[in-house]
């Protein structure tokens, strides 16, 4: 409690170079890692917010946002949770090479997803999958720490026991009054108490149900793969619940550094395909081509593939990335639109 | 989504692989992951046909389908998600038959069916957010932690060659050539595949086995491709447009050449090869169609740009297709068989009238272009000809090396290697060519050694059977083996047929091959250099470097 006290009089965090205070292997391929500034400072922001990181690793300076697991309630430090993925370069690298004494910058605390301590409902229900349970962890830490009265319904799955992440934490509060734990392994163990194989609309529903119903009068979290969440947002739309009480976050990379925008807006055009639409400073151009429906390869999104090359007829534009582009490219006017923002109106064309 | 298949796939220092939104081809994360369960089911169906060949039932529609529907995850071929999902429920509906069957069967003869893998049994789900979330556990990857990332690399190195041999099966088939036998070993290697295997030493003789059978299976394509239309024999073709109406035909499959060059005649429609269709102006059958002018284009990667400034109407056959959104044709692109792309008008049975109509529609070419020629055609039966006379340059000191330089084309800037190495041969050396690698350099003049031609184009991709056909006789001739040869094979490879085709090669004990443009994403460094300590298998590295070893070698 002292140190949350004395916190309160310290300035709110704002980016910039933290200290890794502690690294926490949580799973076989995921570990948490305790940040503080090198001065005091308050880490303000809602549970379930994420912040932006920059390393460098092999492949150059690199964005990418992680969840922070740790609850605004103890504002002293913040904590983010990584999991190992395939062809990850962040978050293997964070993995491989950072620990205690490490450092890194970090940009302030920001995202929708999150619960407003404003605005606290009843119940709560909670569904992740996953390296999904990292933003929940934060929600689920700051109700125990101040809000103790609201039901939390967890429903997390996860391949087997040694990939659940927060295992201990998450048990240990399972046998809290209002607080309920379902599990969800497709490879279980025996070991602990959990339902075998996937989460489904009708076990949700039996879940619910079960629970004490009152769907309608809970907020859900929702946090996982593409695939996952699609799952649960299609039975929510199925099961009539109101679209303002579903909060979500995919764990698709949000890849670059916050941009510096003027909030101007310009106008992005692809006169071959007679597409004109608007575009905000700072805004990749990739954003807008896919939503324009404009048949571009978006793969890694990171500026590593190359599959986004577009060429820049007109107009001032910031490469973020041109890793895969050879002098002569560039010089061509060609880039790669997802990391590549407009600072002007543009005019682009799809490589071929 | 989780895919390594092709070479274009995503590298980086901390991995390789396709794992994000979508593949560098392309797929989406969505038509990637239904594509997983797809060969999941389609292992189920093969673990079914595996037991019920034990009582006697033997499904000549399964044996077609399996292959076929497997095709359809070849890169390149189909990126429409209802299709995944069509060719899914039918291999759930399959495996559903073939089970009472077997189950009956069983029952009939006082047997207690066997207890088959998990796998065998999964059923479909109806909703496709379901099939998503079932998907992830279907991942290719899938147990990596655990089995380590070799046993990955040989599961991928099965599967993916398997999905080459596939490919040709379902060729062959489209000519009438089938073979219980070869489908019997096919569904063999899909359920032995469904029981994630991890004894690496059963695994590599597994690759080699699926090497073996594709030899039988290119035999069996040639046989199909020879009875139907003729030996090829050398044939130039212009390689420039002609004036008029136009359809293009592109993909592997000569059946459906034949069906357009049929459906058009008098229509004033010029016909056009494209990419890999290419050597089908040296079959006899062809040549009698006037309208068949020539060849448009050059290789796959190119397409985009190529076809959009095509005046006319384009099928595709089979691989490889690429996004026509991007040159604004998808109204007169037409996909058939097992390819796909969601919008573009799929060709069911044999009627192309909307391809032809689609042609009449457009332009068609303006003018003449002057002629520009490539010569192709010198498959088995012209190269066994040509031996005899091959023999005496060899003997006489003429001809002092052979250069086998093909497979499948790329967009990599590092493949002019293989343009430049095709340059760089010396003088007394011939160079045989397949697939669409040729076209880096098949429009170059590369001469003459008293009267044989330098430059001999035997085919497509699957004619590297008849490619096996010449060293064959060259060995006997000059009583050796085939590692003894002055023959040096230096392949470019891109997508699966080329793995099967290298397995093909391996598994006949043909030594020091070089491949490139990179080695394949799925093979380790561990993976490659068992290929390498085995075989002799190396990659490219630059022009100079390779031909002084292969020269020294020699």
């Amino acid at each position: 409690m002292n140190a949350m006290m004395n916190s309160e009089s310290y300035p709110a965090w704002q980016g910039g170079t933290l200290d890794c205070l502690e690294r926490r292997d949580e799973t076989a391929d995921s570990a948490s890692f305790v940040l503080a500034a090198g001065t005091p400072v308050r880490f303000d922001f809602k549970p379930g917010q994420f912040v932006t990181i920059g390393v460098d690793t092999a492949s150059g300076r690199q964005y990418r946002a992680y969840s922070i697991s740790s609850s605004p309630s103890r504002p002293e430090s913040l904590t983010i949770t990584v999991k190992r993925v395939d062809g990850g370069l962040v978050s293997n690298h964070l993995l491989d090479h950072f620990h205690a004494g490490s450092q890194l910058e970090t940009s302030a605390p920001a995202g929708s997803f999150c619960l407003d301590p404003a605005d606290v409902p009843e119940k709560i229900v909670l569904l992740s999958a996953g390296s999904g349970i990292t933003p929940m962890m934060s929600i689920v830490r700051w109700l125990r720490d101040c809000r103790s009265d609201v039901r939390i319904h967890f429903i997390h799955s996860a391949r087997c026991e040694a990939d659940f992440i927060f295992r201990d934490e998450l048990l240990a509060l399972a046998q809290q009054a209002n607080f309920r734990l379902d599990l969800f392994l497709t490879q279980p163990e025996q070991t602990i108490a959990c339902h075998t194989g996937r989460l489904t609309p009708e076990r949700l529903d039996a879940l619910l149900a079960e629970a004490g119903g009152n769907a309608d009068k809970s907020r859900f979290f929702l946090c996982g793969s593409d695939a996952y969440m699609a799952m649960i947002e299609h039975w929510f739309a199925a099961s009539g619940l109101p679209a303002d009480a579903l909060s979500k976050e995919s764990f698709t990379p949000a890849e670059l550094p916050p941009a510096e925008t003027s909030g101007a807006v310009f106008q992005l055009t692809v006169p071959s395909f007679g597409k004109t639409a608007a575009i905000a400073d700072g805004q990749t151009l990739l954003e807008i081509m896919e939503a324009e429906e404009l048949p571009i390869i978006g793969a890694c999104r990171s500026g590593v593939c190359g599959s986004c090359k577009c060429k820049v007829i007109e107009g001032e534009v910031e490469r973020i990335s041109t890793e895969t582009l050879t002098p002569d490219d560039i010089a061509a006017g060609y880039a790669l639109a997802c990391s590549t923002r407009a600072h002007s109106d543009v005019m682009v064309e799809l490589a071929v | 989504m989780f895919c390594v298949q092709c070479e274009h796939t995503i590298r980086t220092p901390q991995g390789v692989g396709c794992s994000f939104a979508q593949g560098m081809c392309g797929k989406t994360a969505e038509v990637s992951d239904l594509q997983d369960m797809l060969v999941h089911l389609l292992q189920a169906v093969s673990l079914y046909a595996q037991a019920a060949r034990k009582v006697g039932i033997v499904d000549a529609e399964i044996d077609e389908y399996v292959p076929q529907a497997f095709f359809s995850t070849l890169t390149n071929v189909n990126f429409d998600p209802a299709r995944i999902i069509a060719f899914s429920e039918r291999a759930g509906a399959l495996r559903n038959r073939l089970k009472s069957q077997y189950e009956a069967a069983c029952k009939a003869q006082n047997m207690v069916p066997e207890k088959l893998p998990a796998a065998a049994d999964y059923q479909l789900p109806s909703a496709k957010t379901v099939m998503l979330s079932d998907a992830l556990q279907f991942a290719l990857n899938r147990q990596k932690k655990e089995v380590g990332e070799d046993v990955i690399g040989l599961r991928l190195l099965c599967l993916y060659g398997l999905k080459g041999a596939a490919a040709y099966i379902e060729h062959a088939r489209v000519l009438g050539q089938t073979d219980v036998e070869v489908a019997g070993k096919f569904h063999d290697v899909m359920a032995y595949l469904a029981t994630d295997p991890t004894d690496m030493g059963q695994l590599f003789q597994t690759a080699m086995d699926i090497g073996t059978l594709n030899y039988r299976i290119m035999e069996m394509l040639d046989k199909g491709e020879t009875d139907t239309f003729g030996h090829p024999e050398p044939t130039r073709v212009n390689m420039r447009p002609v004036k008029g109406k136009a359809i293009l035909a592109s993909g592997h499959d000569l059946h459906d050449l034949e069906l357009i060059l049929q459906q058009s005649a008098g229509k004033g429609i010029n016909v056009y090869t494209h990419g890999e269709m290419l050597p089908a102006h040296a079959y006899p059958a062809f040549k009698k169609y006037p309208h068949l002018v020539g060849n448009y284009g050059t290789a796959w990667q190119n397409q985009q740009k190529e076809f959009k400034a095509f005046p006319g109407s384009i099928v595709m056959t089979s691989n490889c297709i690429i996004n026509p959104d991007v040159g604004q044709y998808k109204s007169r692109i037409f996909t058939r068989s097992i390819v796909g792309w969601p919008g573009a008008t799929h060709i069911e049975g044999s009627d192309f009238s909307a391809a032809i109509d689609a042609a009449l529609a457009m332009p068609g070419f303006d003018k003449d272009e002057p002629p520009h020629y490539t010569t192709t055609g010198f498959a088995h039966k012209a190269l066994m000809a040509a031996a005899p006379a091959v023999i005496d340059q060899v003997k006489a000191g003429n001809i002092k090396h052979f250069f086998l330089i093909g497979g499948c084309d790329g967009d990599k800037s590092s493949r002019s290697y293989y343009t430049d190495l095709a340059k760089a041969v010396p003088d007394d050396s011939l160079i045989l060519t397949l697939a669409c690698g040729k076209f880096r350099f098949n429009e170059l003049e590369f001469g003459d050694i008293n009267g044989i031609p330098r430059f001999l184009d035997v085919g497509q991709c699957n004619d590297s059977y008849s490619a096996i056909q010449l060293a064959l006789a060259l060995a006997e001739a000059f009583d050796c083996g085939v590692n003894e040869l002055p023959l040096s094979l230096v392949l470019s490879w891109f997508e699966q047929k080329a793995i099967v085709v290298l397995l093909t090669l391996l598994s006949l004990g043909i030594k020091d091959i070089r491949v490139g443009p990179t080695a394949p994403g799925f093979l380790t460094p561990n993976l490659v250099k068992v290929l390498n300590e085995q075989f002799g298998l190396k990659l490219i590295s630059t022009v100079e470097q390779d031909l002084k070893d292969i020269l020294q070698a020699a």
